[in-house]
């Protein structure tokens, strides 16, 4: 990716550039880096909310799960069972 | 499993409701400092020999020093971890190192587009670009061999030695302009530095960018560092489930 990047940043250069005003001051270069610098802020802030949302939706979804299970049949059955006759000592 | 989870509890404690939401400060500081940065940046007084495109300075040396911000964090993280392979070390080693590419990324590209007006040229081969590149390259082989392995431990413990050797890189480019005075990156701090050529305000513009961009750090920072603990935490119910199950 850098490699891609510098190679063709190397390449880009020996294009001539078209002189304006507005070239001469530097001011479309100064537009160009804060765009720049904007856009990657945003990518970058993009970004993690992202992966935290995918990750919060995760979490609620195991937690629900946890609470499904806990509640089930089964796991009710294997609390009321006298604690001397595990699911383990029956092979379960 | 039964080591994963070891590992995962030591991950940092959260007590929310016990400390300030640091995230909100952070966040209102922001919405102040960037529009009063990009003001300041607006009305601040036009460099003679550079014209407009001085201006860019004042996001590409808080980005750049942001950058060996982060680094510096990745290393602490990583000489925390080799003392005590706890996993909040990690947690920080991981933040640092991924927020210290994406700065060095603004760093790159702002100074290219700049280089462009001043040198004639986006890239060249310059001791601090040539610098930057190396430790650049060095850090994303150590994110993405930190990506190719599966045991956390193991995991760890290689980011750290990353985190650790790739340092020395750090102040290589800091004092390239020095090593290497022929080279074009103009040298910025010290008595014979540009910074020390900026008048009035330009002064309190670069001050200003610089508490705006740390801000962005700091918050980036906190975030990057709660999302490695969701992955812990979902982690640990997926491994409490499975036992349940």
């Amino acid at each position: 990716m850098t490699n891609l990047l510098v190679f063709a940043l190397v390449n880009f250069q020996e294009e001539p550039l078209k002189v304006t005003g507005d070239v001469g001051s530097g001011l479309i270069y100064v537009i160009a880096a804060y765009a720049v610098v904007w856009l990657f802020i945003f990518g970058y802030l993009f970004s993690l909310t992202r992966r935290q949302a995918n990750l919060r939706r995760e979490i609620e979804a195991l937690k629900q799960a946890q609470a499904q299970a806990e509640h089930s049949p089964l796991a009710q059955a294997e609390e009321n069972r006298p604690a001397s006759i595990s699911a383990r000592q029956l092979g379960g | 499993m039964a080591t994963n989870t070891k590992y995962l509890n030591q991950a940092m404690p959260v007590a929310p409701g016990k400390r300030l939401d640091w995230p909100q400060i952070l966040i209102w500081g922001m919405f102040v400092m960037f529009p009063l940065s990009l003001l300041f940046v607006l009305i601040a007084p036009t460099d003679v020999n550079l014209q407009y495109s001085q201006r860019i300075f004042y996001f590409h040396l808080p980005a750049n020093i942001m950058c060996f911000a982060s680094f510096l964090v990745y290393f602490i993280g990583g000489i925390g971890y080799w003392r005590t392979r706890k996993r909040k070390w990690d947690i920080v080693m991981v933040a640092g190192l991924e927020l210290g590419l994406f700065f060095t990324l603004i760093g790159i590209l702002t100074g290219s587009i700049w280089a462009r007006y001043a040198w004639n040229t986006f890239w060249t081969w310059d001791p601090r670009l040539t610098t930057v590149t190396i430790m650049m390259v060095v850090y994303v082989a150590g994110l993405m061999l930190r990506n190719a392995i599966d045991d956390p431990a193991r995991k760890a413990a290689l980011t750290a030695a990353f985190g650790i050797i790739g340092f020395v890189n750090v102040p290589l480019v800091y004092f390239s302009t020095r090593f290497f005075p022929r080279g074009l990156h103009p040298v910025i701090f010290g008595s014979n530095g540009n910074a020390s050529n900026l008048q009035g305000f330009m002064n309190v513009t670069l001050i200003t960018c610089m508490i705006a961009v740390g801000m962005l750090f700091a918050y980036l920072l906190i975030q990057r560092i709660r999302l490695e603990q969701m992955r812990d935490d979902v982690a640990a119910l997926q491994y409490a489930y499975e036992d349940e199950e």
